[in-house]
């Protein structure tokens, strides 16, 4: 249905026409989005921005940044309370969750048939990014228990693309590519469960390599 | 679907019809509300920006300008409910209250100002209460939140344009809740707090110039 709607929008886009200028020159700055939906828009290669700077007509450079920081506290305490006496606390509990993602993927591009309305390019480039995912948590009192978990490690990747982009406006333009991203990710994980019967660690590293196809989007770009 | 179909070619016509948004590079005149268009579970709507109550932008000259928006909200429910039978004699209440309020104040710089087409970046910040008490549970909530933003507004009619803009955000939010678990005898407190650095949804923004 999402693709239905894309379909004819595009369509009616398409009927309207825009005459490029000739000789043909890209502006020199993007801001790339992803269509997502109907009037909805998505980041397109990194969360924070994702930018095209071109150093020519046939050559440009594709940025995208990625950054994730949260840290989240809960502190739970339950009572008893009684009509003639304190209140007294009978279970206490603390939990902290921490995640930081950060990254950074940077593609080269190569323009061809620029004079024509629809430009071909092809891609190569190489991104890497850093993660720590850690939470303890705490409970005193009643059924006392403390567990801890931390994740952390880097992952690089790899992305070969080729695609398509039409100009709809002297400034803006629609865009897709196809291609795949080649991933490794080294993982560390360290876990703790302390209760009151029994103590355990857990160490784990984990290595892993994974070649997927790029995710289909239709891209815009708004030049400046 | 359809409406959001409709909604979009209207706009796509309005917008690329005229070729003569090539050439409208800065508005004439310096105040605009700010509309945000949300296509929610397939349902597009026009929201007010930043989903404020009122949302304003000024320009003090075509590079340089404030946004501001004020949000509050305000719903007090109360209902009394008797059940009358041979054996008993039933008398439920039911109270549900919330209130907040909160605002938003931000500066942006166009760095492009000729073309139709401008980068624009910005900072702000901004606060909001809110306080909510249903049944037996109270909870009063704070959020403080600074962000920075960056996005490209494309002008396309004199007091138009529309808006594509990131936003990485800084929140700190904090929470303190009193829930009466068996009311009299036990209860629970719970304090929640949260830093967050996230990126928010990307907006479109619709400006109208007045």
């Amino acid at each position: 249905m999402r693709l239905l709607k894309i379909f004819v929008v595009l369509s009616f886009t398409l009927s309207l026409g825009f005459a490029q200028k000739q000789p043909f020159a890209f502006p020199k700055y993007a801001m790339q989005f992803a269509v997502k939906d109907l009037l909805r828009f998505d980041d397109y290669m990194g969360s924070v921005i994702s930018f095209k700077y071109h150093l020519n007509n046939h050559y440009a450079l594709r940025a995208g940044i990625d950054v994730r920081y949260s840290d989240q506290d809960q502190n739970r305490d339950e009572y008893n309370a009684y009509p003639d006496e304190p209140d007294s606390l009978y279970r206490q509990e603390d939990f902290n969750e921490k995640n930081t993602d950060y990254g950074l993927t940077i593609v080269l591009l190569r323009y061809f048939r620029i004079e024509q309305p629809i430009k071909v390019y092809i891609g190569n480039g190489a991104g890497f990014s850093l993660f720590n995912k850690k939470n303890t948590n705490k409970v005193v009192q009643s059924n006392a228990f403390n567990t801890k978990y931390e994740a952390d490690g880097y992952r690089l990747n790899w992305r070969f693309l080729c695609g398509v982009e039409w100009f709809f406006h002297s400034a803006m333009s629609l865009n897709f590519d196809y291609g795949f991203n080649v991933y490794y990710e080294k993982k560390t994980v360290k876990q703790l469960d302390d209760t009151s019967i029994r103590r355990r660690t857990r160490h784990s590293t984990r290595k892993s390599v994974n070649v997927s196809p790029l995710q289909m989007r239709l891209g815009l770009s708004v030049y400046f | 679907m359809y409406r959001g179909i409709v909604l979009c070619l209207l706009l796509s016509s309005v917008l690329l019809a005229q070729g003569q948004s090539d050439s409208i590079s800065s508005p004439p005149l310096n105040n605009a509300f700010l509309l945000e268009v949300v296509n929610y579970s397939e349902v597009v709507n026009l929201n007010v920006f930043n989903a404020a109550t009122f949302s304003l932008k000024h320009h003090f000259n075509p590079r340089f300008g404030l946004r501001a928006s004020v949000r509050f909200r305000y719903w007090d429910e109360q209902a009394e409910t008797t059940q009358n039978s041979e054996s008993e004699n039933i008398k439920t209440q039911m109270k549900h209250f919330r209130k907040g309020f909160g605002s938003y104040f931000d500066c942006f710089y166009y760095f492009s100002n000729q073309s139709p087409v401008k980068f624009y970046a910005g900072l702000g910040g901004g606060y909001f209460f809110s306080k909510t008490d249903v049944e037996a549970l109270v909870q009063k909530g704070e959020v403080y939140t600074t962000y920075g933003f960056w996005g490209a507004e494309w002008l396309i009619k004199k007091r138009l344009s529309l808006s594509l803009e990131y936003v990485l955000a800084f929140s700190y939010s904090k929470i303190k809740a009193k829930d009466d678990l068996v009311p009299q005898t036990a209860f629970r407190k719970i304090q929640y707090t949260n830093y967050e650095l996230t990126q928010k949804p990307i907006k479109l923004i619709l400006s109208v110039y007045f």
